[in-house]
């Protein structure tokens, strides 16, 4: 044996020897070998105690072997990799590489003295319910309560700062999926493969071979394993067979979508780490084979959770796989033949077994014969009643199950074995109902919901030809399923099987103490089989409350060794039986994923679309500052060097109304509509009239939803006889082609119209003032833009700039203004030529914020602002747009009595009493300040603004009557109330004589 | 007055190299700018649009969804892309040059179906190399192995939450992918990002 490594076999595992590697536990270093996970290479060196328990802060070692760890929890790092922290890692998955460093997620100041150890001496105050029934008061301190839990508690810490490491997202298509790459999937991907199916398989192991990594069998007369490494090699000589190693498939959602979890990187030392760290794949099966194995499960005695008590199957895989040896003199206690063998692979390793003790009275099978043969003590009839040993295993106490013939066994290995669960959180997930089975003591996956099936372990066959034989069977009737050939029966090789794992039901010992020792369910969580009596006392019965109340199941390893215990102990304090009380839901993911896997790509900017305008980038060179609208982004205002938002915002306001304002308006939505209907269609679609709007004029619709409530405004052109060009707001563009194309697909199929998104394929440049119309002429020359040959409202085609146009003479600012539409391709080429002739003209910039400063002065309305789905054209006052001539869609609800109510809220402006206070947009009016509680509210302001042009602030708002009112006040948040006058929403130039001119 | 300048979705492009290229060992990325695309409605049923569209095109659009055809106009190489019922993309050479809206637009009577150009509302990217299957597999949910997929297939999709139209143009395998302006610039960076993590594994 190594001396650095003191627990490390001779020979055997799966490990290479000759590839030492250096790693660190708790700042101590320690050296283990490549192959190794964490848990076997701090085994390999004798650590036995590796983490504190989270409520009593008890010492705990290894339980497991694999992804069913509840103790042996670390937060991962690696020596000269800064940020790249994994907070809570098992180490049984961690696979050792040069440089790791990993750190127990409890235990403070050490592991050997934990200050909080005392705790577990408190005894029964810290029962079940314990937080919720102590913490509740008094109510105000629970602030304090929860900054002292908290640095108790918890399984690791979130590292700070960005996480940088990368992350990939990919979907994938297959006829069969396969879970699993233990004997029964990879007789199954085989088998489906031959059949020419399209397979995936996916296995969480860094090698195929399952069960049988951590087992000594034979398969056909040899050791299994030449059997797998047959399997693989036949495995990637198929074209069609994809095998995702380190990737466990962790949720199966509906239609066959299966995500999984491929670990792309964690395996390999951080300099030659490269492409992403995680890979999620989004896979849709058309046929699901789930091969996912059994978990052990243990047994709940008295003291059950000391470091050197774990699983007699991860026993011996540590054995087996690593060549490690779990202790040096063992205990084996069981219910069933599995851990049988478990022992007798121990002393194969030359490990003392002290004793096998089976609660059965007749136990071991054929496996008797050779235990008797191996020399192994066996205590028939006999369990474990408690466990001595304070930070490590020394002693055993076994009893018969009367309590009599108590004797204590000396050793620092118990292995345990209380029978095995399948796997069945993906049957589950997909829908499927778990029912449990008597004779095996465990619940098997129900009727298949979706098109899937479970082969080998996961479904309860446990013997290993058994499942190798029903893996090949479930993969040809899978690819036979999806449409391929029968390959017929699949022979499969002998086994060695002796034995059986159905256990001898035996979910809790109990040692007739007076005063029992804490025996733990849920290791995890420190759920104690006390506690579930004590939930079932306090009267839960449902098996989803009692897992709130004990906190079974809940934490990263989600009760993959106590559920089932758990549930049946508590089934046992109800008088029922664990079929009636039945499992708690099983919920993706079935192992922690990282949020930065979920994430994929999609961090920082490319965390969703941004659409930008062909102008963007002279947007961003002239510094502009942006908004988000929808997935837009605009330019909110353009500040000049050390200019703040509101002098910006005041200049930009002025400039629009004095000289020529420029703004790029591409965002707006535009549909075109062709057809010789598309005149009825407007007609139906909007409120006001379209059949008498002549070619080159233009239009401003509203558009309602069937309840009558605005839904979307705009300014729509006629082009052409059958040609039209309607605008949008700009994030309801795509709501409106939708609707369109409902009403014409669904309703009116007999309207020959058509629709067609252009807002990408038009860049639209605003021009907003006085000068715009000479700027546009210097530009234009082709088109006469005299205001009587241009009239308001009207469009032109034509050249500006020498790019083919559209020109509308529309306003939305309240000045003389122009939209010159061009192919987007030359959108900044076009700007570009205007913005040469900033001196001429005294062009200034401005954003978003100036185009609702300016549209606020003139009382238009911004849908989404001044509406909330609640808002009729005539509580807007435009009844003037309602058509009485037609039907629009809309208008029979506009009959509603409560539309008609005369109490509505109306749009109205507002002018605070001080013309320097600004009112918050959103604050709520009220009639009377200070007054009783409840205040009725009377409307709520919708805009607000400082009005530069006016010299003093103004607002927009929704108020109960409308201009029935003449003063309300403004309930602000700092307490004060503001007197503000209602007043026309018009508050500059009311009969339009500038856009006009 | 100068010739008046395009640019491309993607901005500003130097001189010496106007198409946007993403070119790792296993993939390509290409962008082709400035291709005349237009959007046809209309019934196959109906004879005056289907011959219209075979006058200018000499075949009528496809029927089939999700497939597209290769043709001619003159001398020019034409898709007609299905992009819906009733719908397709005709995807062209050159924007500036190509008389493809005119001609369409005259042999189709207005009662009849729509025309309506998209050039500038479009950009081109064309993905090819060994990975070039994966790269499409990063960023969106259509099965593009070809046993599901293949030349002549096409697709509309959300690729990386943009929407985008994929055809597969040959076998080695070549896919375009038409984006909407406005995506495009971001949906370059995001293919990026992806082709770079592909590259490095």
């Amino acid at each position: 044996m190594s001396i650095s490594q003191p627990f490390r076999l001779v020979g055997g595992g799966r490990i290479d020897r000759r590839r030492r590697v250096d790693f660190r536990f708790n700042g101590l270093r320690f050296e283990g070998y490549r192959g190794d996970t964490l848990a076997s290479a701090l085994l390999a060196n004798g650590v036995r105690t590796v983490g504190r328990s989270i409520k009593y802060h008890r010492p705990r070692g290894f339980v497991g072997s694999g992804a069913e760890e509840p103790n042996g929890i670390f937060t991962v790092r690696h020596t000269g990799v800064e940020g790249s922290t994994i907070p809570h890692a098992p180490g049984t998955v961690v696979e050792l590489v040069e440089g790791l460093e990993a750190h127990a997620v409890n235990g403070w100041p050490s592991l050997r003295f934990d200050f909080a150890g005392g705790l577990q001496w408190l005894g029964g105050m810290l029962s079940a319910g314990f937080y919720y029934k102590t913490f509740m008061w008094p109510r105000a301190a629970w602030h304090w309560y929860e900054w002292a839990i908290r640095r108790m508690a918890g399984n690791g810490r979130a590292p700070d700062g960005p996480d940088p490491d990368r992350y990939d997202k990919r979907n994938a298509f297959c006829d069969v999926l396969v879970v699993g790459g233990g004997p029964a999937g990879l007789a199954a991907s085989l088998a489906a493969a031959r059949a020419g199916a399209r397979v995936i398989l996916a296995d969480d192991q860094p090698e195929l071979g399952g069960s049988l990594l951590g087992a000594r069998r034979q398969l056909g007369g040899k050791p299994a394993f030449a059997w797998v490494a047959n399997c693989a090699a036949a495995l990637a000589d198929e074209p069609e067979v994809t095998v995702l190693s380190r990737t466990t498939a962790f949720g199966f959602y509906d239609h066959g979508f299966v995500a999984a979890l491929e670990r792309c990187t964690d395996h390999l030392p951080p300099p030659r780490r490269r492409g992403p760290r995680e890979r999620v794949w989004r896979i849709r099966a058309r046929r699901v084979v789930l091969a996912a194995g059994a978990t052990e499960r243990p047994l709940v005695f008295e003291n059950n959770d000391r470091p050197g008590i774990m699983l007699a199957g991860a026993a011996a895989a540590y054995v087996n796989r690593y060549g490690v040896a779990p202790g040096r003199r063992a205990v084996v206690f069981t219910n069933n033949d599995s851990a049988w063998r478990a022992a007798l692979d121990l002393v194969e390793a030359k490990i003392e077994v002290a004793a096998i003790v089976d609660v059965r009275p007749e136990p071991g099978g054929a496996l008797a014969a050779r235990a008797e043969a191996a020399g192994i003590p066996v205590l028939a009839g006999h369990a474990v009643v408690d466990t001595q040993g304070r930070n490590a295993l020394r002693r055993v106490r076994a009893a018969r199950l009367d309590g009599s013939g108590a004797r204590n066994l000396d050793c620092d290995l118990l292995a345990v074995s209380g029978g095995w669960n399948p796997n069945l959180h993906l049957h589950a997930q997909s829908g499927g109902r778990p029912r449990f089975d008597e004779t095996r003591g465990c619940f098997l996956p129900g009727p298949p919901v979706q098109a899937e099936t479970g082969a080998g372990a996961c479904r309860g066959t446990f013997r290993l030809d058994a499942c190798v034989r029903e893996g090949a069977q479930a993969g040809r009737e899978a690819a036979l399923a999806a449409g391929f050939r029968d390959v017929g029966v699949i022979s499969a090789p002998s086994t060695d099987e002796e034995g059986t794992t159905d256990p001898d039901p035996a979910w809790a010992v109990h040692s007739r103490r007076p005063r029992p020792r804490r025996a733990f369910v849920d290791f995890q969580n420190d759920a104690t089989a006390a506690d579930l009596a004590l939930a079932v006392r306090e009267g839960f019965e449902s098996i989803e409350h009692i897992k709130r109340y004990t906190l079974l199941g809940f934490g990263t390893d989600q009760g993959k060794t106590g559920n089932v215990n758990g549930m049946a102990l508590a089934a046992g304090a109800l008088g029922r039986s664990p079929a009636q009380v039945g499992t708690t839901t099983f919920r993706p993911p079935y192992t922690p994923v990282t949020f930065g896997a979920a994430a994929g790509l999609a961090t920082g900017e490319l965390h969703d679309p941004l659409r930008v305008t062909p102008m963007h980038e002279w947007h961003e060179a002239q510094g502009a500052v942006f908004e988000p609208v929808g997935q837009w982004l605009r330019p909110w205002y353009f500040p000049k060097p050390g200019e703040e938002m509101r002098a910006a915002v005041a200049r930009e306001c002025l400039a629009a109304r004095e000289g020529v304002g420029l703004f790029d308006a591409s965002t707006l939505g535009k549909i075109d509509l062709q057809g010789p209907d598309a005149a009825v269609f407007l007609d139906r679609i909007y409120t006001n009239d379209w059949s008498s709007l002549a070619i080159g004029r233009c239009r401003y619709g509203l558009m309602l939803g069937e309840d009558g409530m605005v839904m979307d405004d705009g300014v729509t052109a006629r082009l052409g006889e059958h040609h039209y060009l309607m605008t949008t707001t700009t994030g309801g563009a795509a709501h409106v082609l939708g609707w369109l194309e409902r009403w014409r697909q669904t309703e009116w199929p007999e309207l020959r119209v058509r629709f067609t998104s252009v807002t990408d394929q038009w860049a639209t440049i605003g021009v907003a003032g006085p000068r715009s119309r000479d700027l546009v002429a210097s530009l234009c020359e082709e088109i006469d833009l005299g205001p009587e040959s241009f009239r308001f409202m009207e469009f032109r085609e034509g050249v500006f700039a020498g790019v083919p146009c559209r020109i509308f003479r529309i306003s939305f600012t309240g000045e003389l203004s122009f939209e010159i539409n061009v192919p987007a391709d030359y959108g900044r080429y076009a700007w570009d030529r205007i913005v040469e002739r900033t001196e001429e003209f005294s062009i200034t910039p401005y954003g978003t914020e100036t185009m609702h400063v300016l549209r606020a002065e003139k009382g238009f309305i911004v849908v989404g602002q001044e509406t909330d789905g609640s808002v009729t054209p005539v509580d807007l006052g435009m009844e003037w747009i309602l058509s009485k001539k037609k039907d629009f869609i809309g208008r029979r609800s506009l009959a509603r009595s409560d539309c008609r109510r005369p109490d509505r809220r109306r749009l109205v402006g507002l002018a605070a009493a001080d013309p320097n206070e600004v009112l918050p947009e959103g604050a709520q009016l009220v009639d009377e300040p200070f007054t009783f509680l409840p205040v009725p509210m009377v409307g709520y302001v919708t805009s607000s603004y400082w009005s530069p042009n006016l010299g003093r602030s103004i607002a927009l708002a929704l108020v109960a009557g409308g201009r029935d009112r003449s003063r309300v006040f403004a309930a602000l948040e700092d307490g004060r109330f503001v007197p503000v006058d209602v007043v026309s929403p018009v508050f500059l130039d009311p009969r339009g004589e500038r856009q006009r001119g | 007055m100068a010739e008046p300048r395009r640019e491309s979705p993607l901005g500003r492009a130097p001189a010496a190299a106007p198409n946007r290229l993403i070119e790792r060992p296993s993939v390509r990325v290409e962008e082709l700018p400035f291709r005349a695309i237009l959007v046809l409605h209309g019934r196959t049923g109906r004879p005056r649009f289907a011959q219209g569209v075979a006058q200018v095109l000499g075949r009528p659009p496809p029927d089939a969804p999700n497939t597209f055809v290769e043709t001619r106009f003159g001398e020019e190489g034409v898709v007609i892309a299905w992009a819906g019922p009733e719908e397709w993309f005709v995807i062209g050479q050159e924007e500036g040059t190509s008389g493809l809206r005119v001609a369409l637009r005259q042999a189709i009577p207005e009662t009849d179906g729509a025309v309506v150009d998209v050039s500038s509302g479009f950009t081109l990217f064309t993905l090819e190399g060994r990975r070039a299957r994966d790269l499409v597999a990063a960023g969106c949910s259509i099965d593009v192995h070809p046993r599901a997929f293949g030349p002549g297939r096409c697709a509309q999709t959300l690729y990386a939450r943009t929407g985008v139209s994929v055809l597969q143009r040959d076998e080695t395998p070549r896919f375009e992918m038409m984006v909407r302006r406005s995506y495009a610039a971001w949906l370059w960076r995001w293919m990026e990002s992806s082709a770079e993590l592909m590259a490095v594994e």
